[in-house]
């Protein structure tokens, strides 16, 4: 039994500026899975985040993205996203002026109307978001204020997966989401996603440390570098991972 | 820290004042047709120079004098100036040049013979209005590369001249300039040619002698596709009680895919604490980067004069050419300067980097004045401009005024400026570690234009720094 | 221009600002306040000045000036208006057209504050092709703390001229806070405001100007701030069209520990041309003062300019001074983002000329002015007013997150 293919990377060559990082990457990713990228700086990891979401910085000169069969690489950052792919930003930035309430229910709306459902007024909307707010440990003010602006890197991590819970993305990229987070955010923020595995939903998560895995159950773990996926495996490869390091794998 | 510390530290003893005492065959004061023409002939210059110098004194006749700068000074009196001074003999090689003007080089620490042995430096010194021989010219011309002096340049290569002067500073765009076009007496005339990058760098050495000689050099420089020259200006000049005026004017012409730096190390007599003497600077100079991916950089360390009115500018016509501007002008004793740059961006792509540094101490009022102009063509133009200005001492002052327009909309202008005095937290971190006064406010004053020292060429990055030092803190040389 | 002032019989003040105007002359196409603004049309017409008729001015809530005359005045025991004062004009001012409006106004407006209080001033303009002059002053006591709403309407108007301002005094410790707001329209009409303010020794003067639309507007400050007193100029600029919009300030700290902020928010779009032309002079007697000024502009399109000329004149080393100017258009990080959840890029950029405005207008107190200026912003950017909840309208989030 075969599961579907959300994620379908072939032969990816994508440069950054002159530079170029990404050297024919091959990545499957199929629906309802955990999958871990992790690698040595520089490989290029969040270079691989930025060409799925479209970021203005990448260039792809060759190879194709593929999401639910359909290639992406020539839709706008929000046409991707409108089809259900999301990634919560390692350095989400800060908006000043714009209220995160107003903000997120933008987007959903927009999504909600994509879709053909009705939207929601700010009043049905902000009974929504309570719960969500109370679940993530944020406190109400948060949703007032101007979108990350001011915020600890705690709480823009808990804000980008509020951001998450309200849109309900299919596809889902996690940017070194633990990086700067103490216990207690960490734990919110891993309850906040494991709540959004449910079998169809599937991720692609960004690491450079063990940490998250621990709170994350992760499916199939593969290694970045020198801008290619050189070793996949089981759960397994990440304590082997732990006591040799990236320079001992060979390519494949 | 007391004021009267503060003084000691900042008036640092003018140690150039002296004077070449050889005999000058020099014009009587005044300015008409008749000097302009004796000009001409005393440079043997061929017919169009003259006609060229007599449309630009009629186009002079017909300007005013500009006052919109914030600077007060006497009223110039540009009849009572005598427009040529040289040194009665004539030089065809190091070794005829007069003992006594060798002598005075020695003492400003510019022995040529010396600098030719060791340091590979060529120079072009100009005493008062003629140029010494030029010492490097015959070996740079293996390279292809003209270095020599403008009267030369009219002479030996009128096609580029033709083709060039002019081209950057037109005759009638300032009163200084249209002045300069008709007057001008000497200046520096250098020719890179295609793909050859100048090995060394090259310099001109300044000097102001006789009373009421105003000085009027003009540089061209030109830089042809894929070239690269490193240019340096210096000058000093002995006490005088006369103001004495400099009025001159550089162009660079910068084609596809060349770059020139140009580096200024200036001292100027400032005058005294009265404000009395002191030369009045107004200079114009201006870069074209005419072609695509020219780059300009203009380098200044200004200390002298009394009147500074002095505005380096990039023309950014061709794409990707990037213009930049670093300077540190410091005033003390009286000094006045209203300096600044304009940075004007026409093609795509141009970037523009303005980095100035303004000291003022005593009574110096030091002004930054700068346009940046981005035309409504101008894709993706970036400018960054950082202007700030420490003052010494509760008598100085410093001024910004930047002139910031944009008709395009991608263009990035981004304008910083700050003015501060010298944190008296950071001088007393430096005094509990052990260092004096005089001496902390030096290492304050370096941190605060590092930037800019980075910006020279290293040989030059020494000579400002020991400069600065003998400007702000009283050590004589 | 020049006949319009032989024929008249002046008072002090208008003899004073005569004398003045002969003096410094006109403006020029060389006079530097003027380089962004051209004022040649309006120097070469010969104008007929507005008439108007002998009614009296009737008592209500609100103060009304229609075509600069006083229609309607709150009767209000905490102020007191008279007609002929003959005030104290700024003898140095920057300004020619500050001499001209004083020449030519037929009596100044002086309005004298008894006590702390809160004025909504309405000032409509009705005529056609006329000049308008009038003057308002103010006179804010010590300690008393003043709040002025100016709102203007010009939509009825057609090819006039107005040539106004305000002489504001306010006293030792006192606060006077101006807000106001001007929309323009494409009716040919110019409209030069011209400022004088002395704000004495621990004095604070809130000034918020707020200028929407596609006119000819131009205001002119001058502020003379004493020791510990403080200035908060805060200026939002949205032009469209073919208007061309700005400020010339001019703000000198004379006092000690004296203390300045301003900061102008400027959004250009077609063929409009936004002017922050701002200069704060720290003089010799100004030690322990500072300063703090920050432009930033956002061009909608190729075609629209910014001209900003933000100035520091400092004669005195125990200061703290600095500015920052920035010209650009929206910021790429942002707009990624916002497209990344799914907001279209039109919508996006739409958003954050929102954001860029608001901070504006979010720093007013009063929760009905700041809904007002919301409304007014989004009128002229969007060329219609909301109708549901507006975009940053907190109140209803308030209820509902307190709800159980």
């Amino acid at each position: 039994m075969s599961k579907k293919i959300v994620l379908d990377i072939k032969d990816l060559y994508a440069s950054i500026g002159e530079k170029d990082i990404l050297k024919g990457l091959n990545l499957q990713i199929e629906e309802g899975k955990v999958h871990v990228i992790m690698g040595p700086n520089g490989a290029g990891k969040s270079t691989l985040s930025k060409t799925i979401v479209g970021h203005y910085d990448t260039n792809i000169k060759s190879g194709d993205i593929l999401y639910k069969d359909e290639s992406i690489i020539d839709l706008t950052p929000e046409e991707r996203a409108l089809r259900g792919i999301f990634m919560s930003f390692q350095n989400p930035v800060e908006i000043p002026g714009v209220n995160n309430a107003y903000f997120l229910r933008t987007a959903l709306n927009t999504k909600r109307r994509y879709e053909g459902a009705d939207e929601l007024n700010a009043a049905e909307f902000l009974r929504e978001v309570k719960k969500l707010l109370k679940e993530l440990g944020m406190k109400p003010e948060m949703i007032q204020r101007s979108l990350n602006q001011g915020f600890s890197g705690g709480e823009k991590k808990r804000n980008e997966i509020l951001q998450m819970m309200v849109l309900k993305p299919d596809f889902i990229i996690l940017d070194e989401i633990d990086s700067g987070l103490d216990i207690d955010a960490l734990r919110d923020v891993s309850e906040g996603i494991n709540k959004m595995k449910d079998g169809k939903r599937s991720f692609l998560v960004i690491t450079h440390y063990s940490r998250i895995l621990d709170y994350i159950k992760p499916d199939i773990i593969h290694v970045l570098k020198d801008g290619k996926i050189v070793k996949t495996g089981d759960p397994s490869l990440v304590q082997e991972l732990e006591k040799s390091g990236y320079e001992t794998l060979e390519e494949k | 820290m007391s004021q009267q510390e503060l003084n000691k530290a900042v008036s640092g003893e003018y140690s150039l004042g002296f004077e070449i005492d050889i005999e000058q065959e020099t014009v009587p004061p005044g300015l008409d047709e008749k000097v302009i023409a004796f000009i001409s002939r005393k440079k043997n210059e061929p017919e169009w120079m003259l006609n060229l110098r007599l449309k630009a004194f009629k186009k002079y006749k017909s300007m005013k004098e500009p006052h919109w700068g914030h600077l007060q000074y006497k009223p110039i009196d540009y009849q009572s100036i005598s427009y040529f001074s040289a040194p009665k003999k004539g030089a065809n090689s190091l070794e005829e040049v007069d003992p006594k003007i060798l002598e005075a080089y020695k003492k400003l620490g510019i022995p040529l013979e010396e600098q030719k042995q060791l340091q590979g430096i060529a120079v072009d010194a100009v005493v008062d209005s003629v140029s010494v021989k030029t010492t490097f010219s015959e070996e740079l011309k293996k390279q292809g590369i003209i270095f020599c002096s403008i009267s030369e340049a009219i002479k030996d290569y009128p096609q580029l001249v033709k083709k060039y002067m002019f081209s950057v500073v037109p005759m009638n765009d300032n009163y200084f300039a249209a002045l300069n076009s008709a007057v001008f007496t000497d200046g520096t005339f250098v020719y890179i040619p295609k793909g050859v990058k100048c090995p060394m760098e090259l310099s001109t050495y300044f000097r102001i002698n006789a009373l009421n000689t105003g000085q009027f050099e003009r540089t061209l420089i030109i830089a042809d596709e894929g070239s690269y020259v490193s240019y340096n200006e210096g000058c000093s000049a002995p006490t005088r009680d006369e103001n004495q005026l400099h009025a001159a004017v550089v162009e660079l012409v910068i084609l596809k895919n060349a770059q020139i730096k140009y580096s200024t190390i200036q001292n100027w007599y400032p005058g005294d604490e009265n404000g009395k003497g002191g030369i009045y600077n107004f200079v114009t100079k201006r870069a074209i980067c005419k072609g695509e991916n020219a780059k300009v950089s203009w380098a200044q360390v200004e200390t002298g004069s009394a009147i500074t009115w002095k505005y380096p500018s990039c023309i950014l016509e061709g794409d990707n050419s990037v213009g930049e501007f670093y300077s540190v002008a410091v005033t003390t004793l009286a000094q006045q300067a209203d300096t600044g740059t304009k940075m004007i961006h026409l093609g795509n792509n141009t970037r523009s980097t303005i980095i100035s540094k303004g000291i003022s101490a005593m009574k110096g009022q030091n002004t930054y004045r700068g346009l940046v102009k981005i035309a409504s063509k101008a894709k993706n133009a970036h400018n960054y401009s950082e202007c700030d200005s420490l003052l010494i001492g509760d008598k100085c002052g410093a001024h910004t005024f930047p002139y910031l327009e944009s008709k395009n909309k991608e263009a990035k202008v981004e304008h910083e400026a700050t003015t501060t005095k010298i944190s008296d937290e950071q001088l007393f971190y430096l005094r509990q570690r052990g260092i004096n006064e005089e001496d902390g406010v030096g290492m304050i004053v370096h941190g605060f234009c590092k930037e800019v020292f980075n910006k020279l060429p290293m040989e030059y990055a020494v000579e400002a720094k020991a400069l600065l030092d003998l400007t702000l803190e009283g050590s004589v040389g | 221009m020049q006949s319009l002032i032989k024929n008249k019989k002046l008072n002090k003040t208008q003899q004073t600002a005569l004398e003045k105007l002969e003096t410094i002359g006109l403006p020029t196409k060389k006079t530097e306040e003027y380089r962004y603004f051209d004022i040649s049309d309006i120097r070469e017409k010969e104008w007929d000045i507005v008439k108007h008729s002998d009614i009296n001015t009737t008592s209500s809530k609100e103060f009304t000036i229609i075509d600069g005359k006083v229609e309607s005045y709150p009767n209000d025991i905490n102020l007191d208006i008279s007609f002929d004062e003959e005030i104290d004009i700024d003898k140095n001012h920057f300004d020619p057209m500050y001499y001209l409006g004083h020449t030519m106004s037929e009596k100044n407006i002086h309005i004298k504050f008894k006590n702390d209080c809160t004025i909504v001033i309405r000032q409509i303009f009705t005529a056609q092709n006329k000049m308008i002059p009038y003057r308002i002053s103010f006179d804010i006591p010590n300690n008393i703390n003043v709040r002025i709403t100016d709102l203007f309407e010009d939509m009825h108007s057609q090819d006039i001229f107005v040539n106004s301002g305000y002489d504001i005094t306010i006293g030792q410790n006192a606060v006077c806070t101006l807000i106001q707001e001007k929309t323009t329209y494409n009716n040919n009409s110019k409209f030069i405001f011209s400022h004088y303010a002395k704000v004495n020794d621990g004095g604070i003067f809130n000034l918020h100007t707020f200028d929407f639309g596609e006119g000819k507007s131009l205001q002119l400050i001058k502020a003379e701030i004493e020791d510990n007193a403080h200035i908060n100029s805060y200026h939002l600029l949205f032009a469209k069209d073919n208007s061309n919009i700005g400020t010339v300030s001019k703000i000198i700290h004379n006092g000690k520990n004296s203390k300045s902020i301003q900061k102008s928010k400027n959004i250009l779009q077609d063929k409009a041309k936004g002017i922050f032309d701002a200069l704060i002079n720290i003089k010799n007697s100004g030690k322990g003062s500072a300063t703090h000024q920050n432009s930033q502009a956002i061009l909608l399109n190729d075609g629209a300019m910014m001209a900003s000329k933000p100035q520091l004149e400092i004669y005195i080393d125990d200061v703290e001074a600095s500015h920052g100017s920035t010209i650009g258009e929206l910021d790429k990080d942002q707009m990624f983002y916002l497209q990344s959840r799914g907001i279209s890029q039109q919508e996006a950029k739409k958003l954050l000329i929102l954001a860029f405005a608001n901070e504006m207008i979010d720093v007013i107190e009063d929760k009905n002015t700041q809904n007002f200026l919301h409304q007014s912003f989004e009128k002229s950017y969007y060329n219609k007013a909301q109708m549901e909840c507006i975009l940053t309208c907190h109140n209803c989030e308030d209820m509902i997150l307190k709800e159980k």
